[in-house]
């Protein structure tokens, strides 16, 4: 055999009409392991696989008959160690009627296509996977697209809510003001003051009375806390108050029904507990004299014509606080040209005491206005740098 | 202010010390008052509460003593209040509180 041949990359035989091998190049011999005298003679079923024998028989044997050709067949060779090996084979008849067939081994070719079809298969898992994951990604965003919609909605109704609220708060705010007493300015007295609520609606209240021709009363309250509770009850306590000063009644009993109509409110109803700190002045300008009562009440600061100051310091504890209290009347006697000034908690805060004493003394001689000008502007300073924590509320009043 | 409250309890025999730090305001009163209540509820127990670390109360804080003396009143218990600093004993004196809760006269520097 030619030596080319003989060294093929490919397996070369030919056959007899009988299918006997007649010649076997290296390659094919190094396939199937057999020496060359080992096969020269035998029969092709000597390195045919059993189920190939037959398939030979049936497709191969006729294909040579009617064509003599055979193109890309498969099967399966069996060496000499009894190992199948798939090959495709080739194979034409020359007009000696010698069959050639060259073959090669496709044992690579499977495992190639072993790959391919689980890496085919391993794609359509994932295809399978990606849509599922992108039918619920779709389903997630329908999802948030409702629930978008929903939160839409809702905050209109809020924001619808909001401002409803804000205007009911506005109108309330009017309506605890509409209850504030306007200033008082005549020959014995002029009365004037400041409220400012932290939020809407304030804890404080006060108001101010010509009781006759020479007698006003003058009181200012600090419900505990701020905002709606505090103010509905400062609403409450603002009627009682209004009536019992124009009546004139004395001081130490206006506290004392004030107390009691605190308790009153909250009788069996520890949750909705409030109480109140409150100053009362009854001023007789005919007598000169001041009568007064404070009940928790940060202390009025009286401003006598001489520089002398007073402090009206509270006897009592606040209103509502504990049950049967006894509340405590002083008097003094005032000067003409003395100032006083009343005020809440949300005012000391800001200003400390001292500083509201030192106020009162340096600006003794200015009018009440521009008084009362210089503490808002003190106030303001503070509200800027920190905001108003508590509502504020201060009374000037000055005795001519 | 919204600035946290701690408050821890610590009960011996027939004295409870209650210990807080931080602020008493509208938002932290609350606390106070769930930790305060039940204990002035209590037959016949002390309640010294120490509010040394307290630097700020306001009217909301001081609702919550006078409901606890109120229910000590009622129970036959005592709430006493220690080592104030400047600023709180101040709240207490001006609303006249001070007359009727027993405060201790030591009083801290606070701010």
């Amino acid at each position: 055999m030619d030596q080319q041949l003989n060294l093929l990359p490919s397996g070369f035989f030919s056959l007899s009409t009988n299918y006997e091998i007649l010649a076997v190049n290296h390659t094919l011999l190094q396939l199937l392991e057999y020496e060359k005298e080992q096969l020269i003679g035998q029969t092709i079923h000597t390195i045919l696989s059993k189920s190939t024998s037959k398939f030979f028989q049936l497709m191969f044997y006729p294909l040579m008959t009617s064509k003599q050709k055979v193109d890309e067949m498969y099967l399966e060779l069996k060496s000499k160690k009894g190992h199948d090996i798939p090959i495709l084979i080739y194979a034409t008849s020359d007009k000696n009627k010698v069959i050639t067939c060259v073959i090669v081994p496709i044992t690579k070719r499977n495992e190639y296509e072993d790959q391919l079809l689980e890496a085919k298969k391993v794609a359509e898992e994932r295809l399978i996977e990606v849509n599922k994951v992108n039918h619920q990604l779709k389903t997630a965003l329908r999802n948030l697209e409702e629930k978008q919609e929903e939160l839409l909605k809702v905050n209109s109704q809020i924001s619808k809510y909001k401002m409803e609220t804000q205007k009911e708060l506005q109108l309330a705010k009017n309506i605890q003001e509409t209850s504030l007493t306007e200033k008082i300015d005549n020959n014995h007295i002029q009365i004037e003051s400041y409220y400012n609520a932290s939020s809407e609606l304030s804890g404080d209240i006060y108001g101010f009375y010509q009781i006759n021709e020479h007698q006003y009363g003058v009181i200012l309250l600090d419900v505990m806390g701020h905002g709606i509770s505090s103010s509905l009850i400062t609403m409450s306590l603002g009627t009682l108050f209004q009536r019992l000063i124009s009546k004139g009644v004395p001081t130490d009993l206006l506290m004392k029904e004030l107390d009691e109509h605190l308790h009153g409110l909250f009788y069996n109803n520890e949750e909705a507990w409030h109480y109140c700190t409150a100053i009362y002045l009854f001023i007789d300008t005919n007598k000169q004299t001041i009568e007064y009562v404070n009940a928790g009440h940060p202390p009025g600061l009286y401003h006598g014509s001489n520089d002398a100051q007073k402090e009206l310091f509270a006897s009592s504890p606040p209103i509502g606080s504990f049950e049967g209290m006894y509340y405590q009347t002083n008097t003094f006697n005032f000067v003409k040209g003395s100032r006083i000034l009343l005020y809440t908690d949300g005012v000391s805060e800001s200003h400390r005491r001292v500083s509201l004493n030192e106020m009162l003394k340096k600006h003794i001689s200015i009018p009440i206005d521009d008084f009362k000008q210089h503490l808002l502007a003190a106030i303001q300073t503070d509200n800027n740098q920190e905001g108003p924590h508590d509502d504020q509320c201060f009374i000037i009043i000055d005795l001519k | 202010m919204n600035i946290n409250l701690e408050v821890e309890i610590v009960e011996q025999d027939s004295t409870a010390i209650v210990l807080l730090a931080g602020e008493i305001d509208a938002y932290t009163a609350p606390k106070l008052k769930e930790a305060l209540l039940p204990l002035a509820k209590q037959q016949g127990l002390l309640i010294e509460v120490n509010l040394e670390k307290v630097n700020y109360m306001d009217s909301t804080g001081l609702g919550v003593f006078i409901s606890a003396l109120k229910a000590t009143k009622e129970s036959g218990s005592e709430l006493k209040l220690v080592q104030l600093q400047d600023r709180v004993k101040r709240l207490f004196e001006i609303t006249a509180l001070d007359s009727i809760i027993t405060i201790d006269s030591t009083v801290r520097g606070g701010k």
